[in-house]
């Protein structure tokens, strides 16, 4: 047996040898060596992405503007469920391969592919990324880019985080959500909020989905500023106690349905009134009005946080893979140009699916200023202009992913573990510490 | 006198086993009888409360959005090619693996085992990024490929084989073929294979269940909608904007149906396999 052992050691030696040296067969280009985009070359596309995107940028290439600028182009899309199609994007760019030239990532995956590696640098030439986005809003330009310069992708759509409420629950309870000055504020009109629907003596009308929600909202939505300006990790510490604080104070108000985001009951909240309110990003109201509350248009309305918080719940990238060709990179970047800062691309999107614009040039678009019958002719979009314009740059961190990971341990510990606010951050710091020294 | 009281005594250990299964039956059927009674509900009434429990009449009009979403006949065909040439393949080749380790002596048959043996202890998804480099070095990606060929000689089922061939052919039977003339593809042929039709009945069921249910490698290789394959295509579906629930259960629904036919057409073989395989003879 043991002479048996050191051919099936060579044999993994030889294997392990040939597969990395595939993994150096690098097809990569970077800066000057990509050729410029050719208009008069056929080229093939191929994206993946998630959800509803798909549909969003077929909309935009059915647009003559687009048939126009790219008739020489042909697409493929690879699309799967949300987790799906980010598990599948980790495990290619993890083997250093690339199955798609343009790539759709959740902004929540950004730190994490910064961590990885694996996306092209788009700020360096002849990308020019920060160039190209100078009209995108500012918190989703930095949202991609690293601490030290690297743009990682580009942002298409933006999801401003703001309170949507049911209109005729609130007024019934004699309250009003609209601009509240802080959490302690919210948490008192909460009580007022609550209700029993079925007359059965227990509490079946909530304030809140899961006080989990609003974890984020003071750190702007999590993406970014985990670090400050010298560079020590959840600090200002006041910033964090107060995330855990709040949390905390919403679960012992009572105020909030324990519900899990996507489950049956949370959804189906929304359509029968158990949820009053809930924080979420701009796409959300697209949700509620096409599929989650159909019956209850005209009752939802927006504002904004309490206490004027600013953060962003959700929003997407385009990304083009490190490993795609140089040819297919030129005509990737003209695409995600498009996508990204065309104003008919923008628009047509924000039509399709409901996704917020990136590109701040198409604020003042009269579409923008009309009406939403859905939250009773309220103008909403300006609402969501107005707090994505305010949103503050982040850098993000090759840590982020591991500390969002941390931090949202702490909020279960102070949720369900009883543990103090203070012991919490103490605990999420020394775990950063660990891996952030 | 005395049988009437072992009646009763016998009517009184079996109706609370009874009372039991019930219930288990009960848990294990509630949520498939549940996802039928959803595929018949209009999309928006998916979440009401109180909830369905009674058929609708929204299936059709669910299938109909289904094959709007997706390609879902081309995903079918994709799901059941893939889940008919695995199981064709991984039979053949596990067969003979497992009569090689069950009734050959040879030097190393030991190490063979226990290195099957030990390729079951680590989780499939720490494989996931090596396989998925080695399935483009060999340029299977976006084919049916990487989803049947690797999994051909599976540790699982050559063990499987090995265990129920060591209990349920006697190797005297072996000996006489050999005394007959009979070559050794002739016994596994004509003896081994005949006599292994419970333990490959097990082995082809769970083969294609595990393939048509395979989401992780067909996600990661079949780039497309149009190549995937069904649970792919019906992830699709969810959580989109505007959410397709009718079609995501009308979807299920169709895609349980062939793996519950099989099931219902085998469950003999299956259970007398799972039996025969579990009892060293």
């Amino acid at each position: 047996m043991r002479k048996m052992i050191v051919p099936i050691l060579l044999i993994c030696v030889l294997l392990t040898g040939v597969l990395t040296s595939c993994s150096k067969d690098d097809k990569s280009a970077e800066g000057p060596s990509i050729p410029a985009y050719d208009p008069e070359k056929e080229y093939s596309l191929s994206i993946g992405c998630y959800g509803d995107l798909e549909r969003a940028y077929l909309a935009v290439m059915e647009t003559e503007d687009f048939k126009n600028t790219f008739p020489n182009i042909t697409f493929e899309f690879q699309t799967a469920d949300f987790n799906g199609h980010h598990s599948r994007l980790t495990t290619v760019l993890a083997a250093g391969e690339a199955t798609n030239d343009i790539e759709a990532l959740e902004v929540g995956f950004v730190a994490k592919f910064v961590e990885g590696g694996g996306l092209t640098n788009l700020a360096a030439a002849p990308f020019n990324g920060v160039e190209e986005g100078k009209d995108i809003v500012g918190f989703a330009m930095s949202n991609a880019t690293t601490q030290d310069g690297r743009l990682v992708a580009m942002p298409v759509d933006i999801a401003p985080a703001v309170m949507f409420y049911r209109k005729s629950i609130v007024d019934a309870a004699g309250v009003s959500v609209e601009n509240l000055g802080s959490w302690d504020e919210y948490i008192e009109v909460g009580r007022e909020l609550l209700g029993d629907r079925d007359g059965d003596g227990k509490i079946d009308q909530f304030a809140l989905p899961n006080a989990n929600d609003v974890a984020l909202t003071p750190l702007s939505g999590g993406k970014g500023g985990w670090f400050d300006d010298a560079g020590k990790p959840l600090e200002p510490k006041d910033k964090f106690i107060t995330a855990l604080t709040v949390v905390k104070e919403i679960r012992e108000a009572g105020i909030d349905g324990d519900l899990t985001a996507w489950t049956g009951p949370w959804t189906q909240g929304f359509a029968d009134g158990t949820i009053v309110t809930t924080i979420n990003g701009a796409w959300f109201g697209g949700a509620l009005k096409t599929w989650m509350a159909t019956d209850t248009a005209g009752d939802w309305r927006v504002t904004r946080l309490p206490g004027n918080e600013l953060a962003a719940l959700g929003g997407t990238y385009l990304s083009i893979p490190e490993n795609v060709s140089a040819d297919q990179k030129a005509a990737a970047w003209e695409v995600i140009k498009y996508l990204c800062a065309d104003p008919n691309a923008q628009l047509t999107t924000f039509e399709a699916i409901d996704a917020f614009p990136a590109l701040t040039t198409v604020y003042d678009a009269p579409v923008m200023d009309e009406g939403v019958d859905f939250f009773g002719g309220q103008k909403v979009r300006q609402i969501y202009a107005e707090v994505a314009r305010d949103i503050p740059n982040a850098a993000v961190s090759e840590y982020d992913a591991a500390i969002l990971s941390i931090f949202n341990n702490s909020i279960t510990d102070v949720l369900v573990n009883d543990v103090e606010v203070e012991d919490a951050y103490q605990t999420a710091l020394n775990s950063v510490l660990a891996i952030a020294d | 006198m005395k049988s009437f009281n072992v009646s009763i005594a016998k009517a009184g250990v079996k109706i609370p086993m009874y009372l039991m299964l019930l219930v288990f039956v009960f848990i294990f059927g509630f949520p498939f009888y549940y996802m039928f009674v959803l595929a018949t509900v209009p999309g928006t009434q998916m979440y009401q409360n109180p909830p369905h429990i009674f058929f609708k009449t929204s299936f059709f009009e669910n299938v109909l959005a289904l094959l709007q979403d997706i390609p879902f006949p081309v995903n079918f065909f994709n799901s059941f090619g893939i889940a008919a040439l695995s199981t064709v393949t991984v039979i053949f080749f596990c067969t003979m693996g497992g009569f090689a380790l069950a009734k050959y002596e040879f030097k190393g048959k030991k190490m063979i085992f226990f290195f099957l043996l030990s390729t079951m202890a680590i989780p499939p998804f720490l494989n996931i990024i090596p396989f998925f480099k080695m399935m483009v070095f060999f340029k299977w990606y976006g084919t049916w490929l990487p989803l049947i060929i690797p999994g051909m000689a599976n540790a699982f089922g050559i063990l499987l084989m090995t265990q129920f061939m060591q209990g349920s052919i006697p190797d005297a039977l072996l000996d006489a073929a050999r005394i007959d003339g009979l070559t050794e593809f002739g016994i596994l042929r004509h003896i081994a294979f005949p006599l292994s039709k419970s333990g490959i009945a097990v082995l082809g069921i769970m083969t294609f269940i595990n393939s048509w249910n395979n989401f992780l490698t067909a996600l990661v290789m079949l780039p497309n909608t149009d190549k995937t394959t069904l649970p792919v295509a019906l992830s699709k579906l969810f959580m989109q904007m505007d959410g397709d629930r009718g079609g995501l259960m009308a979807g299920t629904f169709l895609a349980v149906l062939p793996l519950i036919i099989v099931f219902v057409m085998f469950n003999k073989q299956i259970i007398s396999g799972l039996a025969a395989g579990s009892v060293k003879g």
